[in-house]
């Protein structure tokens, strides 16, 4: 065996402890790279987590109250004035539930990008009213007055009313949550150059500067703190704009906290592409008009 | 008279969606700023689509297609929930153009994301039409993957 000298065994002992060291470097680096996603995946895990529990009071709940109220309904079933209030519960709890899975639901659609405006003539006078009758018995529990300022004369517009129609009804719904007991909620409607402007007003807690552009955010309100023991899953708002901006629309907020807020929503009228047709029409046309082929 | 093969199913992509079908669609789109990736299995002869507005989700709104990193990743999924594959896939990208007044440059960033990210995936960039300032209007045929185009002011 040869015989290795101090200073070649010196060499071969620095070179393998500098790539040791290179080592434990790419490691450190891989480690810390680690820690980011884990560190992502968690705030996702966490946002995942308060949306359930979140979702779950706003399913739980009414389920539970529709469960407990059929239960009377069957032990008073010869009380004709108990019967009367408990179906009357029943469906506004039912309503709720309803409500709040519609909204799961259409944000589950706009999120797998299936959802499309369905184009209409609605009468805009009577999807308002509608969603006003509905949230009744929300605003009769806080004593507040839902009122109807102004209508439209012509109230024919072509638009989705069904989506228009859940809109309105989680503007409605914050504007009722966010009022105090016993305040008013007032929707206008007015169009001025074929758009379409419905406001809804509060005068209730507002919102604060910081907090203004941050409300259309998914769960924000989880966060937000300041909206704390109020009800909802934290996608209202996230839905309302994002369903506007698919019929062209757009949404406004004058706000002052402790003075109420103001939401507008601005619409114009939708096309429904039916044209397709005739734009598609026989294959003659379409090469006279295109301008290059890939 | 209309001959048989005229008839064909049509779809109008709205902003923000995703379309796939196995079967032959022609669909139509129009594009600004926004993008639109046709996405092509040559062996399936499956096509989808998307049409995005923005490049990336900031995390905070729906993690809906409207964002460019959603909406190709998105896409690539349906197509292969349909059984296609991605190294059977090319890609045509078309839109990204930039209104003149604009600082933010929205037309670029989708364009470089959409580079970015099928280049990612591995996926072809077989035939593209970006940039500029005009507006484009497109029409796939998902069957053959030929895009007709045009520009719209």
């Amino acid at each position: 065996m040869d015989k290795i000298t101090d200073s070649e065994l010196l060499a071969e002992l620095d070179k393998r402890f500098k790539s040791n060291e290179q080592t434990l470097e790419q490691q450190k680096n891989l480690l810390a790279e680690l820690e980011l996603v884990n560190k992502r995946l968690l705030s996702a895990e966490q946002v995942k987590s308060q949306f359930l529990s979140n979702i779950r009071n706003e399913i739980v709940n009414p389920l539970t109250s529709i469960l407990g109220l059929s239960k009377n309904l069957k032990k008073n079933y010869n009380n004709e004035d108990a019967i009367s209030k408990t179906s009357t519960l029943i469906y506004q709890e039912a309503f709720d539930l309803d409500f709040q899975l519609s909204n799961i639901f259409v944000a589950a659609e706009l999120e797998a990008g299936e959802l499309v405006p369905e184009i209409a003539n609605a009468n805009i006078n009577e999807v308002v009213k509608q969603v006003a009758d509905q949230l009744q018995h929300k605003a009769k529990k806080k004593g507040i007055t839902i009122t109807i300022i102004n209508k439209l004369s012509d109230p024919t517009f072509r638009t989705d009313a069904e989506k228009i129609h859940l809109i309105i009804s989680n503007l409605l719904a914050n504007a009722i949550e966010f009022s105090n007991d016993g305040g008013a909620v007032n929707l206008s409607l007015q169009t001025k150059n074929n758009e379409l402007m419905i406001g809804i007003q509060d005068f209730g807690i507002g919102i604060d500067l910081d907090h203004q552009t941050v409300i259309y955010d998914r769960f924000k309100q989880l966060e937000a703190g300041s909206t704390k023991g109020h009800g909802g899953h934290g996608l209202g708002l996230s839905i309302v704009k994002d369903l506007l901006e698919l019929l062209g629309g757009k949404i406004g907020l004058e706000s002052e906290v402790k003075r109420g807020s103001t939401f507008t929503i601005f619409l114009t009228e939708g096309d429904e592409h039916e044209d397709l047709n005739l734009t598609l029409g026989g294959n003659e046309f379409l090469f006279d008009e295109i301008d290059e082929l890939f | 008279m209309k001959k048989s093969e005229d008839i064909f199913n049509q779809h109008y992509l709205y902003p923000s969606t995703l379309f796939v079908n196995k079967d032959p669609y022609k669909v139509v789109t129009v594009l600004g700023s926004c993008i639109s990736i046709c996405l092509y299995d040559k062996k399936l002869k499956i096509g989808g689509i998307n049409h995005y507005m923005l490049p990336l989700w900031n995390g905070n709104g729906l993690a809906s297609p409207k964002y460019g990193n959603l909406a190709i990743k998105k896409l690539i999924k349906l197509m292969e929930s349909l059984g296609c594959n991605k190294k059977d896939m090319i890609a045509k990208v078309f839109g990204g153009a930039n209104q003149i007044n604009s600082s933010a440059k929205i037309g670029e960033r989708n364009i470089q994301i959409a580079i970015d990210v099928m280049k990612e995936e591995g996926i072809k960039i077989s035939a593209k039409s970006v940039g500029g300032t005009i507006g484009r209007k497109i029409i796939f045929d998902t069957h053959t993957a030929e895009v007709m185009m045009k520009y719209v002011k």
